[in-house]
């Protein structure tokens, strides 16, 4: 595994793809935090931008990563590998790619735009590591999708649809329930289904610990009654591990009975 | 390894009762084969047939519902160590694309534990375009790192898929010498093409795939063999035309 996860790592640290995505966070981080009136605001600018883009570019490059690694996987477990171990490899490597293409992008330029106090040190840690979390849940769908649907068109689109769901679709329909049913106390069940989605928990994760949450009136006082403690921000991050863990779970479990 | 390889008394492949179903599809039914050291063993079939089905089968990429494989002894289901006595050239060759054909041998050798010996294909000249990416070599020249691969680790059963669909006719003629001299040293090379001119200067039986079952023929028996290339084509593809 050691062998396949670093030469495949080569491969994508030469890419095209990842420089170009480790240069934008690099960029956009800078400008916002450089430019934004306040860190808070900048962190804020920088949120919606991650969360639109990071699911996207990791859902999209792993499914279409994975289809064009076809030949080479069935060329490798002619080898005497293991599947587990080359696919395991060829995951890890990408998600350390992608990883660090965001973190350090982004990580590099909030410290040379410059800080405010340790506050926005802990809020920059939560970030990233929210954000890492993000792109290794839709990297471990995009796997998970590309090892199930055969057809590469189908692939494709189902992972659109899994994003379009996941980023969009979701919280449009909890903003309908919660608008439908708001004569009843639905603090738990928003929590819970927040819970459920690893985009809205990066997006209250982040939103918690900056001045935009006073803005959310009895709603935010609630939510961060909960996600702005260390109780909270703990099942938090645990749940967006859920989130890697169970389609990477899934995946390994259908991988032992593929027909490459 | 110098020299003629010696494997003992038994077959370098087995494959016993082979069933493979695609949901209710059977494509391998009861499937039978064997192949010795220092022999070239052609599969042939029409589409659907099953020949890529075994070969995947053999290389355990495709997980089969019944029967048995082995290679050298050892059953291809108890787990990936097998895959060192299988050298495998697939038809299209796939690696990752920013990787130079250096760093791909070097993977390839770390993942099989043992160094590759380029010089056993020398005629197709490899060294030429080591240090080149994958990503801009032209598909013959893919092929012919495929092919070196395949050769380099000394491996005693060598699966090809349509070895030299991709090749000019010069480039050809040399992997068809390598594979005569890898048979001289006592390979055992399965062989799967369209390509009937290679199996008539290479192979030493032919393995007819009709409906799931195999039936093999000595290459000897199937007329123009060895002396009139266009008899033996129309020979063998009216074998593939015939009745199950």
């Amino acid at each position: 595994m050691i062998a396949v996860l670093r030469f495949c790592l080569k491969d994508l640290l030469r890419s095209r793809f990842i420089a170009a995505y480790f240069l934008f966070h690099l960029a956009a981080g800078f400008a916002l935090m450089r430019y934004a009136p306040t860190a808070s605001a900048g962190f804020g600018a920088l949120l919606s931008l991650i969360l639109f883009l990071g699911p996207l570019c990791s859902i999209v490059f792993g499914t279409l990563y994975f289809y064009q690694a076809r030949g080479f996987q069935e060329l490798m477990l002619a080898q005497p590998v293991g599947r587990g171990a080359l696919l395991a490899g060829q995951a890890l490597a990408l998600a350390i790619a992608f990883c660090s293409a965001f973190g350090l992008g982004l990580g590099i330029s909030t410290l040379a735009a410059g800080f405010h106090g340790s506050g926005d040190f802990l809020l920059l840690l939560l970030f990233l590591v929210g954000g890492a979390l993000l792109h290794l849940c839709f990297l471990a769908l995009a796997f998970l999708i590309a090892l199930s649907v055969d057809d590469r068109l189908k692939g494709f689109s189902t992972s659109l649809v899994v994003w379009l769901v996941m980023v969009f679709l979701y919280d449009g329909a909890l903003l309908a329930i919660i608008t439908a049913l708001s004569d009843y106390p639905l603090d738990r069940f928003t929590i819970g289904a927040i819970l459920l989605n690893p985009v809205d928990l990066e997006r209250i994760l982040v939103l918690m610990q900056l001045d935009a949450s006073a803005l959310l009136g009895y709603t935010g006082a609630v939510f961060r009654r909960f996600f702005g403690t260390s109780l909270g921000i703990g099942a938090a991050l645990l749940a967006m591990t859920a989130w890697v863990a169970a389609p990477t779970g899934l995946f390994f479990w259908k991988l032992r009975r593929k027909d490459f | 390894m110098n020299g003629p390889l010696t494997v003992g008394s038994g077959p370098v492949l087995e494959a016993r009762g082979l069933t493979k179903a695609y949901g209710k599809k059977r494509v391998l039914r009861g499937f039978d084969l064997e192949a010795a050291a220092g022999s070239v063993t052609a599969i042939l079939g029409p589409n659907g047939s099953g020949k890529t089905t075994f070969m995947r089968c053999l290389l355990g990429l495709h997980v089969f519902q019944e029967g048995s494989i082995s290679v050298l002894g050892e059953d291809v289901r108890r787990g990936p160590a097998y895959r060192r006595h299988i050298g495998y050239m697939p038809q299209i060759p796939s690696f990752p694309e920013n990787l130079s054909v250096r760093e791909i041998a070097d993977l390839v050798s770390r993942v099989r534990g043992v160094k590759p010996d380029f010089a056993r294909g020398g005629g197709l000249g490899v060294d030429a375009f080591l240090d080149q990416k994958w990503k801009i070599l032209s598909g013959g020249m893919k092929q012919k790192v495929n092919a070196s691969l395949a050769v380099a680790f000394d491996a005693p059963l060598l699966v090809l898929d349509e070895p030299t669909a991709s090749l000019d006719p010069a480039s050809r003629l040399k992997l068809v010498d390598l594979l005569r001299a890898e048979k001289s040293r006592g390979k055992c090379i399965l062989l799967s093409t369209h390509v009937l001119g290679d199996l008539w200067e290479l192979a030493d039986r032919l393995a007819f795939l009709r409906e799931g079952q195999v039936r093999v023929l000595k290459a000897d028996s199937i007329p123009g063999m060895g002396t009139d290339i266009g008899l033996f084509e129309r020979s063998v593809a009216a074998e593939l035309e015939s009745e199950p």
